[in-house]
């Protein structure tokens, strides 16, 4: 059964991700294009031939900076578009009239959840590995082709650099590793969420799951946030290791929270959630 | 008023599990009635839809359950649909709890719409053939192929009377043990009514439970086994239409007289 709600999943979500790919490689490409224009643009300035060369070239470097700041935001916005429309079709599926359909099915209500989880995953990881390539394409675009600065870029999100050193291959696959998480995350608070909007507010369910997932997020982000500015006390070496640990446990605490969320989903769909 | 069918409370015991079924689908058991309830509550915060309701139906009846607005009816079904959960009590479907398993045997009708807008009917013919074992494709077709509804038209196309036609005949291609039919003729012109009262005949099998909720007594009378009296959500009678007409009057008079304002 697992396999048949996937299908079903996949046959609803593909055309939106796709949607969502084509407007970040677009996005992405154009904004590499901008920002490789930038450094082209530069050498004319810095050149100093002609009077108006150097001021016509600083002026259009500063609109292709800003275009090119626009498409990384549309990138990213690509990939939040397609988590929204994920977290409305679970809302819409299980918690709306829909949910005769769904709920109805001879299957478990963590079949249902897990279902919509790992499609919903994996497409929102194909679109997260996608921002991170274009992302890349911007960063080789304007350091001129640098790896060291792609290396350094990925390294950031992973935050591990005790372990393995910052901008090294070690250090950027583990930032990718962690965007990986960090999707899981998302989805699972998002699930969860929605479930407990549906289960505790008699109106205004939406609104309920929006707040559940600021209050629950926020409160994490801070706590982690609290504990990396304490860990940066003392030296260099011993804030570097207390950092890296920080970030460990929040990737931890980031799966615990997916999964977690998830489970309490599936639990509050197979005894409490009533639809109206 | 007294309860005419008594409802046993013992609750019945599904089919033993230890050898490995051939058939994946649950087989529901010969003895168990179809829907037994026992002391089946659910409240609403200060508000009680349902009050230790208890009843027994067994196999092979067409039950109407019957009550005014608000008098538990539909929060009955959704709860042995599996889409509300009691607040106390016990339910059983063809000696099964309320889960995976019950739910492949009850095929349910609500009251209100539930495809998705951009669905076709074809595709929505296929999702109930591939999650349900027991749906009757060609059946369904052929019931479609009546009611004049073009399999390639997405949801969205049709009108509301059109899509509570094709659910009821999705509901009704499926051979299934329980069928949940909420208020299937409230809201529809009364050659709609026939069309939906006469598929449920026609596809009703003798093995078969029917608990068909409704308010509209008279277009019902003729088609129900037994009714259930429902009201403030207490159980006020539960007897086959034999019994009223023994009395030497109509299931729509003795409703009438019952639920008088």
């Amino acid at each position: 059964m697992l396999g048949k709600l996937m299908t079903y999943e996949l046959r609803a979500l593909w055309k939106p991700a796709i949607i969502m790919v084509a407007i970040m490689v677009a996005a992405g490409m154009i904004g590499a294009g901008c920002l490789g224009a930038t450094q082209a643009l530069g050498e004319v300035a810095r050149s100093g031939n002609g009077i108006l060369a150097a001021p016509m070239a600083g002026n259009a470097t500063a609109v292709l900076f800003m275009a090119a700041l626009f498409c990384g935001f549309l990138v990213g916005a690509a990939v939040a578009a397609f988590y929204v429309f994920v977290a409305m079709r679970f809302y819409r599926t299980l918690f709306t009239d829909e949910g005769y359909l769904t709920l109805t099915l001879p299957v478990r209500a963590g079949t249902l959840v897990m279902a919509k989880f790992w499609v919903a995953y994996l497409l929102l990881v194909a679109l997260a590995l996608g921002a991170l390539l274009m992302y890349t394409l911007m960063v080789l675009a304007v350091s001129g082709g640098d790896v060291d600065a792609v290396a350094g870029m990925l390294s950031i999100m992973g935050g591990w650099g005790a372990f393995v050193a910052d901008g090294d291959v070690a250090s950027a696959l583990g930032g990718i590793v962690n965007t990986l998480v960090t999707c899981a995350y998302a989805l699972g608070l998002a699930f969860c969420s929605l479930t407990l909007g549906a289960w505790w507010a008699r109106r205004h369910k939406v609104a309920a799951a929006v707040g559940v997932y600021l209050a629950v997020g926020w409160a994490i982000a801070l706590v982690f946030s609290i504990a990396g500015v304490l860990a940066m006390a003392g030296d260099v070496v011993s804030w570097n290791v207390a950092l890296t640990v920080v970030s460990l446990v929040q990737t931890l605490a980031n799966i615990g929270v997916a999964a977690g969320g998830l489970a309490l989903s599936a639990h509050l769909l197979r005894t409490k959630i009533d639809l109206s | 008023m007294d309860s005419v069918v008594s409802a046993p409370s013992v609750p019945p015991q599904p089919a033993p599990a230890a050898a490995p079924q051939p058939q994946p689908q649950p087989q529901p058991r010969a003895a168990a009635p179809v829907l037994w309830c026992q002391n089946l509550t659910k409240a609403y915060g200060p508000a009680v839809a349902l009050d230790r309701f208890t009843v027994s139906v067994p196999a092979g009846r067409v039950v109407g359950l019957l009550g005014p607005n608000g008098s538990g009816k539909t929060t009955l079904l959704k709860i042995v649909a599996g889409v509300s959960h009691p607040t106390a009590g016990e339910v059983r479907v063809a000696g099964l709890p309320v889960g995976p398993d019950s739910k492949a045997l009850v095929s349910y009708l609500p009251e209100r719409p539930y495809f998705s807008r951009s669905m076709r009917v074809r595709e929505m013919l296929a999702y109930f053939a591939d999650f349900y074992p027991d749906f009757d494709t060609a059946l369904a077709h052929e019931m479609l192929g009546r009611l004049g509804v073009d399999p390639t038209s997405v949801c969205a196309s049709l009108s509301k009377g059109t899509v509570e036609k094709v659910q009821l005949t999705l509901v009704m291609a499926r051979h299934a043990a329980l069928y949940l039919l909420d208020e299937p003729i409230g809201g529809v012109d009364p050659a709609a009514r026939d069309y939906i009262l006469s598929t449920i005949i026609r596809a009703y099998r003798p093995q078969s439970t029917i608990i068909l909720s409704t308010h509209l007594v008279r277009d019902v009378e003729t088609v129900l086994d037994d009714f259930i009296l429902l009201r403030y959500g207490q159980m006020l009678l539960h007897a086959p239409v034999a019994y009223v007409r023994e009395k030497g009057t109509t299931l729509d008079a003795f409703f009438r007289e019952e639920f008088r304002c």
